[in-house]
This record gives C-alpha cells, sequence and structure tokens, in this order.
C-alpha cells in the first residue's frame, strides 16, 4: 500500500506540475533577496539561513505531498508559496528582526499542512463535528472574552504556554467546518420553500435557525471582543457559502444588511470603530493623529508608481503595523502597480484553483468544504485590501499567507491541507 | 459512516454556475482593486507633495538633492556631502521655505520637491537606468524667476520695518522679487522652530502670499475697473463731494485727502484718493458687479501659484452684502483682506493691457546648466477689457503724477501708481503702493506694504521707488 503511494507519487501528474510552478517561489526568494543587497539593504544576521530554510521547506512539502496527496491538484500549494514569498521578502524588509521566526512559522506552517492533507483523506468523518465545531468556536471566543489580551483595541489574543495565539484564526476554521456540514445537510431545504401560511411562506425559517444562531452568537461575541475585521469575514463567509449551497441571493443581501447593521451599531458602541469610520471618510482630516496610518498607507501606495520604487528601496517602514495589517500598501509601493495587481492576482488564481477542485468532489460536504477554504482566504485578503487602499474603514486582519504572523500562517496552512486532501481524495487514481 | 446519503444533493450544474458565478464576483473584486490602485498610484500625484508625506523629508536630507537658483544661476540653497542643506542668504526664506521632521515644509523646496529629487522632469532614459540599476535618480537643479538684485534691494529698502514686497514681470507672471521681514534661517529651522512659532512678530510667515490686509485705496483701483467696464461713470465724468456723503444714515467724509471737497472729474477722483466719491460709485456699481471683477482679478479665494496662498476675501464669510459695507468695501476698507500678491496682480494686469499672466517663482529645471524642463505654468487670460486698462493706465500715471507718491520718480521714466494707507484696528494705518513703469512699456509691476507703517504715499511709496530703479536703471 505505501509502495504503491510512493509509487504512485513518483509519477504523479500533478505533483510534477507543482514542482515545475515552484520555481517560481524560489526565483523569487533568491532574487527579492538579491535586490535587497543591491540596494544597499542591511540583512537581518542569518538572512541566508533563512532562505534556505524557506526553499528546503518548499520542497519537503512538495515531496510529502507526493506520498500523503499525490493526486491533489497542482496549483494551491505552489501559489500560497509564492504568497509566502512574497511575504516573507516583505517581513524581513520591513521587520528584520522577526523574519526568522516568520519562517519559522512557515515551516511549522507546512508540516501541519501536511498532516491536514493526509488526514482529510478521511474528511467525510468531519462532518460528525459539524455543531461541536460551532460550539468550539462560541467557546474559544468566550474564552478568549474572559482570559484575552488587549491589542490594539481589540480583544484577540489568548496567551498559551507564553505563546501568544491569535484565537480569531482558529474561530475562522470552526466556522467553516459548521458551515460546510450544516450547509451540505439543509442547502436543498434552505433553497426550496414549501409551507404557506396565509399567502406567506415559512418553509425556510426554522432551518434558518440554528445557522443564524451560531452565526449571529460568533458575531455578538465578535463585537464584545470589538473584532470588526474578523466580523466582516465571518458574515462575508456566510454569505458567500450559502450562495454556493443554495443559489439564493435573498440571503447575499440579507448578510448585506446584517453586515451594514452591525457596522452601523458598531459605530455608535465603540469608540475606536467610530474613530476608524471617521478616519475613512477622511484620513487627511487629522493626518498626524488618527488617520496618520491611512494617510501614511496612502502616501506609501502613491509613492509606488506603475512599477514601484523597488525592493528596499522605499519608506513602508514608516506605516504603523506595516509588516502585519498594511503589508500590502508596503508591496504597493516597493512593488508597484504592477507588484500589487500581481499580489491581488495570485488570490484569484488560489480561490479559481480551489473552485475547481471544488466542482470536481462528487459529494456536498467536500465541495463546501473545497469552496469555502478558498472562499474564506479570498475573502479575507479582500477585505485588508479593501481597507488598505481606503475602499472600507481598515480592519485589523492579516493578509493570509503574506502577513507576518504565526497563527495565521500556520491556520491558513492547515486550510490549504484540507483543500489538497479533498482534492486528492477526489480525483480518480490514474488507469495503467 | 451515517444514515446520511453521500450522494450530491445539489445538482451538479447549478453547483458549477454557482461556484462560476463567485468566480466573477471575484473578478470584479480584483477589478475594483486594480482601478483603485491606478487611482492612487497614477492619478494622486499630489501626495506626493502632502506636508505629511516622510518621504520628503528623507529625500531632503539626500546629498543628491537638487539646488535652488535664482534667475540668473546665482546658487540660493544646495546640498552638502552629508546631505544637510546650505542657504547663501537669509533674505530668500521665504521663497526657498523649509522641510523639518517637526515643522512641516513649505515654499519651492515643497513644491519642486518632486523635480529636486529627480522623480519627475529626467529624461526617459533616465528612469530606464533608475529602474534598472535600482539607484537613486539624481535631483535637477531648480531656477526660480528671482532676480538676487531687486531681492536685495526689496530687502534692504524694507529695513527693519515689518512687511512685503513682490515684483512681477506683467509680460509673463515671472515673479522678480519677493521680500519679507521679518525673515528667518531655514538652516537652523530645527532649533529654531519652536521659538520662531512663539515670536508674535510671525517670521514665518511668507506676507507676500499669506499675509492678509486691508488694501485700503489701492483696492479704488479694483472698483474703478468696475465702474468703467459696467458704464456706472466715464474718466471725464463730473462728481460732487459738499464735505460728506451720507450711505443708509452712515457719512463718509471726501476730507480724506487734501482736495477732496469740490466738483471734479472721476479720473481726479481717483488720482485724489477721494473716499466718500468711491463710496458712492461703490453703490451704484452693486455687489454684483463689483464682486464679478473682483474675482475675475482672484479676489475671494486663494490665488493659484507656485507656492501656498492665503485666500482672500471681499467680506467677511457671511455678512449681509448692506449698502454700507459696500461703500466701505469700494473704498478698500469693510471687511476687505487681500495679499501683497493679489494686489500686484491688480498693477500687473492694468500694465499688460488687461491680460493677467499666471503669477510663478519657477522657471525651469535641469542638470550642470542644461535645462532640460520648463517650471513655468503659462497661460494668462483677459480679466480687464482693453479699452479699460489703458484708462486704468492713464488714472494711475495722474496718481503719481498727483505727488500723492514720494520718492518713486525716475529720470526719463513715467510711473504709475496707486497709494493706499489702510486703517488697521487701532494702531497706525498699514502704508500700501501698488504701482508698474515704465508706464508705456511695462516690465515690472509692484505691491509694497509696510506693517502700521502710516501713510501709504509717504512710506510704501519710497520703498517700490527703490525695487522699480533698480530694476529700470540702465
Amino acid at each position: 500500500m505505501a509502495l504503491r503511494a510512493a509509487s504512485e507519487g513518483l509519477t504523479a501528474r500533478e505533483r510534477n506540475i507543482e514542482l515545475v510552478l515552484l520555481a517560481g517561489s524560489a526565483g523569487f526568494i533568491l532574487l527579492a533577496w538579491r535586490a535587497l543587497d543591491t540596494a544597499g539593504f542591511v540583512m537581518p544576521a542569518g538572512s541566508g539561513r533563512i532562505v534556505t530554510q524557506f526553499l528546503s521547506m518548499a520542497l519537503f512539502g512538495h515531496f510529502a505531498l507526493r506520498l500523503v496527496a499525490p493526486r491533489a491538484a497542482a496549483q494551491p500549494y505552489a501559489t500560497a508559496l509564492l504568497l509566502v514569498a512574497v511575504g516573507l521578502a516583505f517581513v524581513t524588509r520591513l521587520a528584520p528582526g522577526v523574519a526568522q521566526d516568520q519562517v519559522n512559522w512557515v515551516s511549522l506552517g507546512v508540516v501541519v499542512m501536511v498532516v491536514a492533507a493526509a488526514a482529510s483523506r478521511w474528511y467525510p468523518l468531519l462532518r460528525a463535528s459539524t455543531y461541536t465545531a460551532a460550539l468550539a468556536a462560541i467557546v474559544l471566543l468566550v474564552l478568549t472574552g474572559l482570559f484575552g489580551d488587549t491589542i490594539n483595541g481589540a480583544r484577540l489574543w489568548i496567551t498559551v504556554a507564553g505563546q501568544s495565539v491569535q484565537t480569531t484564526e482558529a474561530i475562522k476554521l470552526f466556522m467553516l467546518l459548521f458551515l460546510a456540514g450544516y450547509l451540505a445537510s439543509e442547502a436543498d431545504v434552505l433553497a426550496a420553500s414549501r409551507i404557506r401560511l396565509a399567502g406567506r411562506t415559512y418553509g425556510t425559517l426554522p432551518y434558518l435557525i440554528p445557522l443564524g444562531g451560531a452565526v449571529f452568537a460568533a458575531v455578538a461575541a465578535l463585537a464584545l471582543l470589538k473584532d470588526l475585521g474578523s466580523i466582516a469575514l465571518l458574515l462575508l463567509l456566510a454569505m458567500a457559502m450559502l450562495y454556493v449551497a443554495t443559489g439564493r441571493l435573498r440571503f447575499v443581501a440579507g448578510g448585506l444588511v446584517l453586515l451594514a447593521a452591525t457596522g452601523v451599531a458598531g459605530y455608535f458602541l465603540f469608540g475606536h470603530v467610530q474613530d476608524r469610520v471617521d478616519t475613512w471618510l477622511d484620513p487627511f482630516a487629522d493626518p498626524g493623529g488618527s488617520g496618520y496610518q491611512a494617510t501614511q498607507s496612502l502616501y506609501a501606495i502613491q509613492a509606488g508608481g506603475v512599477t514601484g520604487e523597488g525592493l528596499g528601496l522605499g519608506e513602508p517602514d514608516v506605516i504603523p503595523a506595516a509588516p502585519t495589517d498594511y503589508i500590502f500598501s508596503a508591496v504597493a509601493e516597493e512593488l508597484g502597480l504592477a507588484g500589487a495587481v500581481g499580489l491581488v492576482l495570485l488570490y484569484v488564481v488560489l480561490l479559481f484553483a480551489g473552485l475547481r477542485v471544488a466542482m470536481g468532489v462528487e459529494n456536498d460536504y467536500g465541495r463546501l468544504l473545497a469552496s469555502g477554504v478558498v472562499l474564506l482566504i479570498a475573502i479575507q485578503a479582500a477585505v485588508i485590501i479593501a481597507g488598505n487602499l481606503q475602499l472600507i474603514p481598515t480592519t485589523g486582519i492579516t493578509l493570509p499567507f503574506v502577513s507576518y504572523g504565526g497563527s495565521s500562517i500556520v491556520v491558513n496552512f492547515l486550510l490549504l491541507g484540507l483543500l489538497l486532501g479533498v482534492s486528492h481524495s477526489a480525483a480518480p487514481p490514474r488507469q495503467g | 459512516m451515517s444514515c446520511r446519503t453521500m450522494a450530491p444533493m445539489l445538482a451538479p450544474r447549478r453547483f458549477e454556475r454557482r461556484v462560476g458565478a463567485a468566480g466573477n464576483a471575484a473578478l470584479i473584486a480584483a477589478l475594483v482593486f486594480f482601478a483603485t490602485l491606478a487611482y492612487w498610484q497614477v492619478f494622486r500625484a499630489d501626495l506626493a507633495v502632502h506636508a505629511g508625506n516622510p518621504r520628503i523629508l528623507a529625500s531632503f536630507n539626500d546629498p543628491g538633492r537638487g539646488a535652488i537658483l535664482a534667475r540668473d544661476g546665482t546658487v540660493l540653497a544646495r546640498s552638502r556631502p552629508d546631505g544637510t542643506r546650505e542657504y547663501t542668504s537669509t533674505i530668500f526664506a521665504h521663497a526657498i521655505g523649509y522641510l523639518d521632521a517637526r515643522y512641516g515644509t513649505q515654499g519651492t523646496e515643497l513644491a519642486f520637491n518632486d523635480v529636486l529629487t529627480g522623480q519627475a522632469g529626467g529624461t526617459f532614459d533616465d528612469a530606464v537606468n533608475a529602474e534598472l540599476t535600482r539607484r537613486a535618480r539624481e535631483g535637477l537643479d531648480v531656477r526660480l524667476t528671482l532676480d538676487p538684485k531687486l531681492q536685495a534691494v526689496a530687502a534692504a529698502a524694507l529695513g527693519d520695518r515689518r512687511g512685503a514686497v513682490i515684483a512681477i514681470d506683467p509680460r509673463n507672471g515671472e515673479v522678480l522679487a519677493m521680500a519679507n521681514v521679518p525673515a528667518y534661517d531655514p538652516a537652523t529651522i530645527a532649533t529654531d522652530g519652536a521659538a520662531l512659532l512663539a515670536d508674535e512678530r510671525s517670521p514665518l510667515l511668507n506676507r507676500a502670499t499669506q499675509g492678509n490686509y486691508p488694501p485700503g485705496s489701492t483696492f479704488k483701483t479694483v472698483t474703478a475697473i468696475s465702474a468703467l467696464e459696467n458704464h456706472i461713470i466715464t474718466p471725464e465724468t463730473m462728481v460732487t463731494c459738499p464735505g460728506e456723503i451720507v450711505i443708509d444714515g452712515f457719512p463718509i467724509s471726501c476730507r480724506n485727502t487734501a482736495q477732496g471737497v469740490g466738483t471734479y472729474t472721476f479720473k481726479d477722483a481717483y488720482a485724489r484718493s477721494v473716499n466718500a466719491i468711491f463710496a458712492q460709485v461703490g453703490v451704484s456699481l452693486g455687489w454684483g458687479f463689483l464682486t464679478r471683477t473682483a474675482e475675475a482679478l482672484g479676489f475671494g479665494g486663494a490665488v493659484d501659484f507656485t507656492i501656498e496662498t492665503a485666500p482672500t476675501q471681499l467680506h467677511a464669510p457671511g455678512s449681509a452684502e448692506s449698502q454700507v459695507l459696500l461703500a466701505t468695501t469700494a473704498f478698500g476698507q469693510g471687511e476687505l483682506l487681500a495679499t501683497p500678491l493679489q494686489m500686484a496682480m491688480v498693477a500687473a494686469a492694468v500694465a499688460n493691457g488687461g491680460v493677467l499672466a499666471t503669477p510663478h517663482l519657477g522657471l525651469s529645471a535641469g542638470k550642470g546648466g542644461k535645462t532640460s524642463l520648463n517650471l513655468a505654468p503659462g497661460g494668462s487670460r483677459r480679466v480687464i477689457s482693453p479699452s479699460v486698462a489703458e484708462t486704468m493706465r492713464q488714472f494711475m500715471v495722474a496718481a503719481v503724477g498727483d505727488s500723492q507718491a514720494a520718492g518713486i520718480s525716475i529720470p526719463g521714466v513715467t510711473v504709475a501708481g496707486k497709494t493706499g494707507t489702510a486703517e488697521a484696528g487701532s494702531g497706525t494705518a498699514h502704508a500700501w503702493f501698488i504701482a508698474f513703469a515704465p508706464a508705456e512699456a511695462p516690465t515690472i509691476a509692484i505691491a509694497v506694504i509696510v506693517e502700521h507703517g502710516g501713510q501709504g504715499g509717504a512710506v510704501a511709496a519710497p520703498v517700490a521707488g527703490q525695487v522699480l530703479r533698480a530694476a529700470l536703471a540702465p
């Protein structure tokens, strides 16, 4: 059995494509290091090790996938690693002191991905945990509320064994498992409206209650933690998955209304939300105070122009929280319009690759799980990019695979592993 | 596994359609992001010269930053090899400006930052080279329109009296001199900044472009232009002032000047600067005509100029446009506020036959004496009809001939001008003078203010005289 898997892995077509695509991330990281060096950037101690470690882990992940998920689609891992390469270059450039930490988190993330991909061969078993996941999300939120640390006005962190963990990252994962499991069971009911009473239809209402309850509980708890970004993310994810499962645009409309309502309520309830919205409406009203981060981000983006100032030649490090919340603005400054468009396109490629996997799956749960993973990553990227570009108020969430941050990197690799496992299971073994 | 079936309940084709729709939504979002990126990165170049942009400060300390030169090539500001900036004289302080992390940035250092850093104005080859070699571009030297000789004469003429002189070439809008007293030393702004900001004499204020004063009788030029353009009156119309003229119960005297009482032509009323007559003419004009003329000349907003200017006003925002306010506005008081730049533009417009050339400080940019970029904005607009401009030229020649202005006679040159003595609260009046010369073919227009200096003709006119002599002396 193991021998068969190994021999299948050696000749797997998707893995061979993946190996070719991985040359892209290797090339990027080597070019980035050379560019930083040419720009006169003082590299952190052990910067060579960072590159070596990244390249080794990229290859480790690839060969491990040949063993555990040889038939999984080629694009997701290659695309994610290109995003990681961009992120590593910019974290090194913006916060040299934590570059080694970031590559360590990436290494852990790749291992987690391989384990998740291996385990996800049996992903239908996860379905039994649908309601447990919803409960876990809420318990985790309560725990964060009770024992969490407040950073930047929002209580999102919990310290476990001396290590700060951003619990909202895990909550995302649990909500995804809940939504996929729940919608796989109830999608057909939700899509059809059967019971008519006094000229009105009530068929879907009872079935919406568990979903609405879980999402509402999560949103309410997040509101108490004052994490507007994660609220937006969860609501958008719930909307997107509801649409994909039922095809009912009214759920999308309902979600948008809920999102707007949450935003308006947040505006009047929380001072820091009000500040962020006011800053969003006119960042230049107080460029030295509340508008500082937003205006510095816009100055950075503007400075980039079409081709960018060049890696290491700009000044994106003046933006507060550049390596986490504003890394997209840093990319826009130093790689310009061209680089920023490229980064957006990478998320589009990742989304399309995941949606293609979902279309090839034979069962509802797998379809929703696969599409949910990439929808979650794409929505998160869209929310933070839109915030950086001042299209929406700034939210403190990470750019998946790119931003500095252990919890974010590890959870996103876990999601990627899940997708690869589903993809492998869905693909028929090659004949002959 | 469980009692639930694993067979698909979502019809595959429908699911594919929805997934396709989700993909399309993502593509639309991506396109919105691309458009937004293009908006910020291509169309919002103004952010690059925002005072709060730290990139300006960084570029300021670059030894490769271009120098700022006077029109004859005299170096006014340049960078030493260690990146600090050196200045040859403090009399150009307000034109050059400064850049400091704490005290911000202004002047042409800010206005031409993109040229001085080499981001703008380089050749295509420069851009390609910078892109390929990953080296910062070399900055261009910026040549200003300022004439160092006139600037020195203007600053010396003011001496230690607070005020400003601004001289413009009416033919093309080039600012030849822009002197302010008190000045400051841009080189020591980092250490002096707090003291300069606290100084009640406001040394950091560029009085020429940002100092707002009541223009006094120099504004009668604007009222006269409006009255002539709108055929309210002709130069030879006889006007009479018995001693005072009452507007809405508010008496306005004609004894503000020696020969105010009596009957004389409108031209004489301008030359003698009779307040009551102008109050009456203003009321006949009405707010509509006067406002239209003044706004055409630039009043009521911030003048479009190379560096920051203060918005001027015809009356305070929200004030009722009453007849009394109109009367006092017409002779230059009321709630009028004008900058010396604005009043110099009035003189320049008359001097240039009614065509106002856009005033500016930038001439050209280049490297090693070779010009590669024209910084003059160009452009001009007709603000006074040719016939009225010609009439006003004669008016202003007569006003100077009426010997109200002292110390401006230049042998062989006719000077046209108008004095102003603007009441400023309880203190001594502000002394104003606007002029141009030679009257027949003007090459220089000027505005002078001496704060709390007293009579315009006695105090401001001699300052202008020194500058005009220096400019026109053979």
